[in-house]
């Protein structure tokens, strides 16, 4: 189990799956915040606030996430965070590391599989 | 025979009774046929080897009347008149006649059966000093075997002409060296939207065609010319009237005594109509592709939502202590599982279709990939899963791809042996190559069924049972994924008795 002070933020646009993400957090002991829409506030947010990890979906309504990954590349208070990026398409993972996504999970993943994903993250941040 | 007065040789004409004989003997066995006829009735005086040939040597007495000997020739025709009035307009006219190829059924065999032949005639009046007419000299030959053969060709040629035009095939013959047709069917020039009375050069025809096709063609040309090889090539050419047309030629190049290719003959075809169909055939397979690609992604976000929930409602039961409840969570997760593979194989197979399944390689152990992949099953079956070998083997492959491998022999082996209770994966390496097999001790696959279970949609069935549920694709898929990487995959198995499904991969360069 991850310790409490890791905080993740989730960015997923369809809620029902957003929700099932921040249980899985929750599960697994994570602070967690999420949002189905990203915008310049939310940009702000993670600029101002310190989450240790943002969990991002590719395909968003109306914006490709990985433009947002990389917007958050190339901004010095966001390029550190690391980024783990979801898609039920399974060969994205070249396409988003390329766009500066650091981890790649294949939707539809279990509960076991996300945490181990999000541990394995920890242990390779700390 | 005929009978011929040998006995009263007499000198006439001034000849000399040596020339006479002579002459006798060279009409007797002359090469043409030659028979003397008398009077205005026409009587037979003489008629020479070659004549009496064509009646099977029959004999014909002197003095009988032509219309008398040769009855059969009654209402023949002439050169536009029977044959007997022909006689006697010549007799009475003192003019000379030629036919050539004279069709004429004359009765050969004295049968009363008629046979046709064709002969060429001359028809020579002999005439007195006073210039009147007393005997016709005919000489001819029989040709009928040259006109029969001719005829033959002419019909073959129709039949082939007919066929041509019935096929619409247009036939065409360029001289190579100096870049001109040296024929073109009224067929060919339709099919460059000209009519049969246009002529069309060859330059010509190289401005009809559509300007992307014309290297292409060129290309072609001289691929066939330089490995003599059949010249075929589809290209689209636009007509007078701006319409485009697909055709299709195949030729041959035929080459001068030192190898050079001087001619190119072969045949021309619109395809415009199979071009078209083969068109709109591609769009509808595009988007069911699409379709295919579109729903199997959206299934996934409902699938993600659902997998969660049953996942988190399993673990909340499981830790009240509600076994039977958390047993049927359980199974909702592999139903899900399932649905969620069946996703995927169908977005799989219209990559595959498109050629469009790409491979992120890298490299990894293979015993963790096999470790990761039981883990995903540890819940699902009552099978206890044991690995054989070390994990150290490792491939320069797609990890995601060669886990949906596994995943998909490990799910089959335990589909299909549901009253056995072990299953053997065993990791090892030969030479360059890491192997990987599954075995289960289930069903098994009859001989002729292991041919067809890598193809799209085969199903195994076992007769006595059921047929198992399923698309039958997760072989295909594996399949095209191992040979996508080089690698082999085989099955080997009895009826019966279990299956081994082994796979082959290129080991990870050290």
């Amino acid at each position: 189990m991850a310790e409490k002070r890791t905080k993740v933020f989730v960015i997923e646009d369809h809620a029902d799956v957003l929700d099932g993400v921040m249980r899985i957090l929750e599960y697994g002991g994570y602070e967690a915040e999420g949002t189905t829409r990203f915008s310049n506030d939310v940009f702000r947010k993670l600029k101002t606030e310190h989450f240790n990890l943002v969990i991002l979906d590719v395909m968003l309504s109306g914006s490709d996430g990985r433009d947002i990954a990389r917007q958050f590349k190339e901004d010095k208070e966001t390029k550190d965070i690391p980024i783990l990026m979801m898609s039920a398409y399974p060969n994205m993972g070249a396409s988003v590391k390329k766009a500066g996504a650091d981890y790649f999970i294949k939707k539809p993943f279990g509960v076991d599989e996300m945490i181990n994903k999000l541990e394995s993250i920890n242990k390779e941040q700390e | 025979m005929v009978e011929q007065n040998n006995s009263s040789k007499k000198a006439v004409l001034g000849f000399k009774e040596s020339e006479i004989d002579l002459l006798q003997r060279m009409f007797k066995d002359a090469p043409v046929f030659m028979c003397l006829l008398r009077g205005p009735d026409h009587r037979i005086i003489y008629i020479n080897n070659k004549f009496r040939e064509l009646y099977g040597n029959r004999s014909f007495p002197i003095g009988t009347p032509a219309r008398e000997a040769w009855p059969e020739l009654k209402g023949q025709d002439s050169g536009g008149m029977d044959i007997f009035d022909r006689m006697d307009h010549i007799y009475k006219t003192g003019e000379p006649f030629v036919v050539n190829e004279n069709e004429v059924f004359i009765d050969r065999t004295n049968s009363g059966k008629l046979d046709r032949g064709y002969f060429n005639f001359v028809y020579q009046p002999l005439k007195d000093d006073q210039g009147k007419v007393y005997s016709l000299f005919i000489t001819g030959q029989e040709v009928t075997g040259r006109v029969k053969a001719r005829k033959a060709k002419g019909r073959a040629e129709k039949r082939f002409q007919i066929a041509l035009e019935g096929a619409k095939l247009g036939f065409w013959e360029v001289d190579v060296k100096r870049g001109i047709f040296t024929f073109l069917s009224d067929q060919a020039k339709m099919h460059l939207g000209r009519s049969p009375k246009e002529t069309v050069t060859y330059e010509e025809f190289y401005e009809a065609l559509h300007p992307d096709d014309i290297n292409h063609v060129q290309d072609k040309a001289k691929e066939a010319v330089d490995e003599s090889v059949l010249y075929e090539v589809e290209y689209r050419v636009i007509w007078p009237d701006d319409s485009l047309h697909w055709l299709l030629v195949r030729g041959y190049s035929i080459v001068d005594e030192e190898g050079a290719p001087e001619r190119r003959i072969g045949i021309i075809i619109d395809i415009t109509h199979h071009k078209e169909t083969e068109q709109r055939l591609k769009e509808a397979v595009r988007a069911r592709d699409d379709f295919l690609s579109v729903a199997s992604h959206e299934l996934q976000t409902p699938i993600t939502s659902i997998k969660t929930r049953a996942q988190l409602l399993q673990m909340r039961l499981e830790n009240n202590g509600e076994k039977g409840y958390s047993a049927e969570a359980a199974k909702i997760t592999e139903q899900i599982e399932q649905l969620s593979r069946l996703s995927d194989n169908l977005l799989d197979i219209s990559r595959i279709r498109e050629g469009k399944l790409k491979l992120e390689k890298e490299i990894f152990a293979m015993g963790d990939l096999v470790d990761e992949t039981i883990d995903n099953f540890k819940d699902l079956s009552h099978h206890s899963i044991v690995v054989n070998g070390s994990a150290e083997q490792k491939v320069y492959a797609d990890k995601y791809r060669i886990g949906q491998v596994l995943t998909n022999l490990l799910s089959n082996a335990i589909k299909y042996s549901r009253e056995a209770d072990k299953i053997i994966i065993d990791v090892w390496q030969e030479g360059e190559d890491v192997f990987v097999s599954v075995t289960d001790f289930g069903i098994g696959i009859s001989e002729s069924d292991q041919e067809k279970i890598f193809n799209r949609f085969y199903r195994g069935s076992d007769d006595i049972k059921n047929t198992y549920p399923g698309m039958g694709i997760g072989l295909y898929i594996s399949a095209e994924i191992i040979e996508r990487h080089n690698g082999a995959i085989k099955v080997e198995s009895n009826k019966d008795q279990g299956a081994v499904f082994t796979f082959a991969l290129s080991a990870a360069k050290p």
